[in-house]
């Protein structure tokens, strides 16, 4: 099966039996694809022993890459006359980032697929669309971050467009007021990072004592309860303070790694992410990397027949999660449903390092 | 200097230590009450759960101490320099006892700054310090054990009145503190990023060596501190004819001792990625235990790649010689320890006489990379933190 083929399929709809063999094969097609065009990728292979040309029964034996691999070197598949873009990964202040390398066809594929398995799961078309993000995000068009590539992705559902917030992120009510006048009959997809939303929006027209109405809004938002669990927000009340300030009443938590773009996870309404056919995701156990039962919780393989232009297809996530079932969940998608309990924790090792200085 | 906690001592106590005078080293006071420590620690509820600690007590021992002692015949007219400030490193429980015992015996006074993360061990020893100087008031004075969060105007103001500092913990750390000056005849020792390796006569193994034992000595250097001291081998060289026969009885018998090994995964994702770092640049072949435990990273060549991508909590390069010369590449500044199964000390030590390697500071036999001595890294802290009064 081609990716061409594979698209034309509804993106929750394949039975285990039939996703694996499809995922095993175009997987272990990319293994060889990538073996021979990464000289990077082909030394860690040959590291492990691992022959992309031997019998593969099943793309759980493919070599894990380990996501961060894409912050210490450059990671590539093509030439440089056809890579067309790089993307970053919004690392945290401080933090090595991830630099992408996108060619023409890997940048396409993540935004075809990206719209399938948004549509697919949200079944939205074509509506106004609010970003709460400022317009600096996407100020450069060919090394941009995955914020910015975030809020270009969810612009291909929006008639009309507007980034809500300023460049020292402030809300700009004025804007926001006369895009909702101009829309006023239309309801409202709005997307933006789970904190961006509850800081900038949210918590920004409670302070200032005012109501904005996005008509019914569909919100996405990603990026994770870390923060807001810190400061005791639980999914619940964001949904009805955005409701009962903003008259968003839809709100899809979106899950994804800047280094598999466009194969994004959606959280349904039972509270599962759902992997589609274009994806998957395996737990697997930290003592010896087998699989995890379902319901055990495990570090977060994932898998995605997307990346062409950089070695990205079987990483191992730095996300700790739970594989809740597959084929399942009571929403009535097919494939694996899972959850995210959050990164990885941090291992105190003993011997003389340096925490002095990092607790600095 | 309000935010400083103190352990053991007060406030008024370390206002006055500059006052206190200076012993001779090995003064018969200051080895008495390593004895008396040594003894109460024993005795102390809980001490069999931490062999660092009973290893701690052993080291403290008159007997122990009187032998260190032996290595040294010309003390005469030595003093101690007179305050000692010890930065403990952050993440070793119970070094900063022994930067504490060797500031006490070499006749310093000492404050010293314990790490923020909390062992039940430590705590253990300063409670059994803290009694301990409660009876011996002449002591008491020459001790105090702070915890300060980050700020510098502390470590400013504690290092500007300092005629000694000790800085353990690695490379960030001894930057960050150097921003803090101290006075222009205070002397500094610092500890700072090392690794270590070891040695391995195949041959001599397989016909000379018990693997159980071996493989628990070889434990005690590596996994008890998570193989991230620097005294902890990352490196395994093999000589010999049966060198293949003599990995497999090896890294299985140590299986022994690690299959109850806590590995979190995180730590699984971080070998992982040492090993992925090397290999992109590096030909190699690495072959798992029977989980992800053991790592063995089987070299094709000595490049800096292995120096570096160093990997801990059980992440091992290994390569095969035939001559101790070809390990010469690895012998950096930053190589502290050889271990050696199945060698001559006087023919390694010969060994690194002639060559002058930049690196190398220590020779020890398997099991004990992490003995503490005297000599540390290369520097013998009793004649640093003295001074000879000349007489003619």
């Amino acid at each position: 099966m081609t990716l061409d083929e594979l698209i034309k399929r509804k993106p929750y709809s394949l039975a285990k039996a039939e996703k694996s063999a499809i995922l095993t094969q175009m997987l272990t097609e990319l293994t060889a694809y990538h073996y021979e065009n990464c000289k990077e990728y082909r030394n860690i292979l040959d590291g492990l022993g691992f022959d992309p040309y031997g019998k593969i029964e099943h793309y759980e034996q493919l070599p894990m890459i380990p996501v961060r691999m894409f912050k210490e070197m450059p990671l590539k598949s093509v030439s440089d006359e056809d890579l067309a873009k790089s993307m970053s990964s919004s690392g945290s202040s401080g933090q090595k980032t991830s630099r992408l390398y996108l060619d023409r066809q890997t940048a396409i594929a993540q935004q075809n697929v990206g719209v399938r398995v948004t549509s697919g799961f949200l079944g939205i078309k074509r509506m106004p669309f609010v970003i709460i993000d400022s317009p600096a995000v996407i100020k450069s068009r060919e090394a941009y971050t995955a914020r910015g590539a975030a809020a270009l992705f969810f612009s291909l559902f929006g008639s009309d467009r507007i980034f809500a917030l300023k460049d020292d992120m402030s809300l700009d009510v004025e804007g926001v007021t006369a895009f909702l006048e101009k829309h006023k009959d239309q309801q409202i997809l709005l997307f933006g990072f789970t904190f961006m939303v509850w800081r900038h929006l949210y918590c920004a027209l409670r302070d200032m004592g005012m109501k904005l109405d996005f008509h019914d809004g569909i919100l996405i938002h990603s990026g994770g309860w870390k923060k807001m669990e810190s400061m005791k927000v639980s999914a619940q009340t964001f949904q009805e303070k955005l409701s009962g300030q903003c008259n968003i009443n839809h709100v899809y938590n979106e899950y994804g790694m800047a280094e598999q773009s466009g194969t994004v996870y959606y959280e349904c309404e039972y509270g599962h992410y759902h992997a589609s056919i274009f994806s998957d995701v395996i737990a697997r156990r930290g003592a010896d990397l087998s699989v995890c039962e379902f319901g055990e919780p495990g570090m977060m393989e994932l898998v995605s027949v997307l990346p062409h232009s950089y070695p990205g297809h079987v990483l191992l996530s730095e996300d700790e999660g739970v594989v809740c079932g597959e084929d399942d969940c009571p929403c009535g998608r097919l494939g694996k449903y899972f959850r995210i309990k959050g990164r990885l924790k941090n291992a105190e090792l003993r011997g003389c390092s340096d925490t002095y200085a990092s607790s600095f | 200097m309000g935010q400083i906690e103190y352990i053991v001592g007060d406030k008024i106590r370390m206002e006055r230590i500059h006052d206190v005078r200076a012993w001779k080293p090995f003064d018969e006071r200051a080895v008495s009450f390593c004895g008396k420590l040594s003894a109460e620690i024993l005795k102390a509820k809980n001490c069999q759960s931490y062999p660092d600690l009973v290893a701690l007590a052993f080291w403290l021992r008159k007997s122990n101490i009187r032998r260190e002692i032996g290595k040294y015949n010309d003390l005469t007219g030595h003093l101690g320099r007179g305050l000692a400030f010890h930065i403990a490193p952050g993440n070793v429980a119970l070094s900063f006892a022994y930067s504490l015992a060797t500031g006490i015996l070499t006749g310093n006074t000492n404050v010293i700054r314990l790490p923020s993360r909390r062992f039940e061990q430590a705590d253990i020893f300063c409670d059994v310090l803290r009694a301990a100087l409660q009876d011996d008031p002449e002591m008491a004075e020459r001790v105090c054990l702070i915890k300060y969060p980050h700020d510098k105007n502390i470590t400013d103001g504690l290092s500007s009145k300092c005629h000694t500092r000790i800085i353990w913990g690695g490379d960030n750390t001894v930057n960050t503190i150097r921003q803090s000056p101290i006075p222009p005849r205070a002397v500094e020792i610092t500890f700072a990023n090392r690794f270590s390796v070891c040695l391995i006569n195949a041959d001599r193994y397989l016909s000379e060596y018990d693997p159980g034992k071996t493989a628990h000595d070889f434990y005690n250097d590596t996994y008890l501190t998570d193989q991230n001291a620097c005294s902890s081998p990352r490196i395994v060289f093999w000589t010999g004819d049966r060198t293949e026969e003599a990995k497999k009885v090896f890294w299985d018998a140590l299986y022994g001792e690690i299959s109850e090994y806590p590995i979190a995964e995180v730590t699984t994702a971080d070998k992982l990625l040492t090993f992925c770092k090397y290999a992109a640049g590096n030909k190699c072949r690495m072959t798992m235990g029977r989980d992800c435990r053991l790592m063995r990273v089987e070299l094709e060549s000595l490049s800096d790649g292995v120096l570096e991508n160093m990997g801990n909590s059980g992440y091992f390069y290994e390569y095969d010689i035939s001559d101790l010369g070809e390990i010469l590449p690895v012998c950096t500044w930053e190589l502290q320890t050889i271990s050696y199964i199945g060698f001559e000390e006087d023919m390694l030590r010969q060994f690194i006489l002639s060559n002058a390697p930049d690196g190398i500071d220590r020779i020890v036999p398997v099991g004990h990379a992490m003995d503490f001595g005297f000599i540390w890294d290369g520097r013998d802290v009793v004649r640093e933190m003295t001074r000879k009064v000349s007489v003619r």
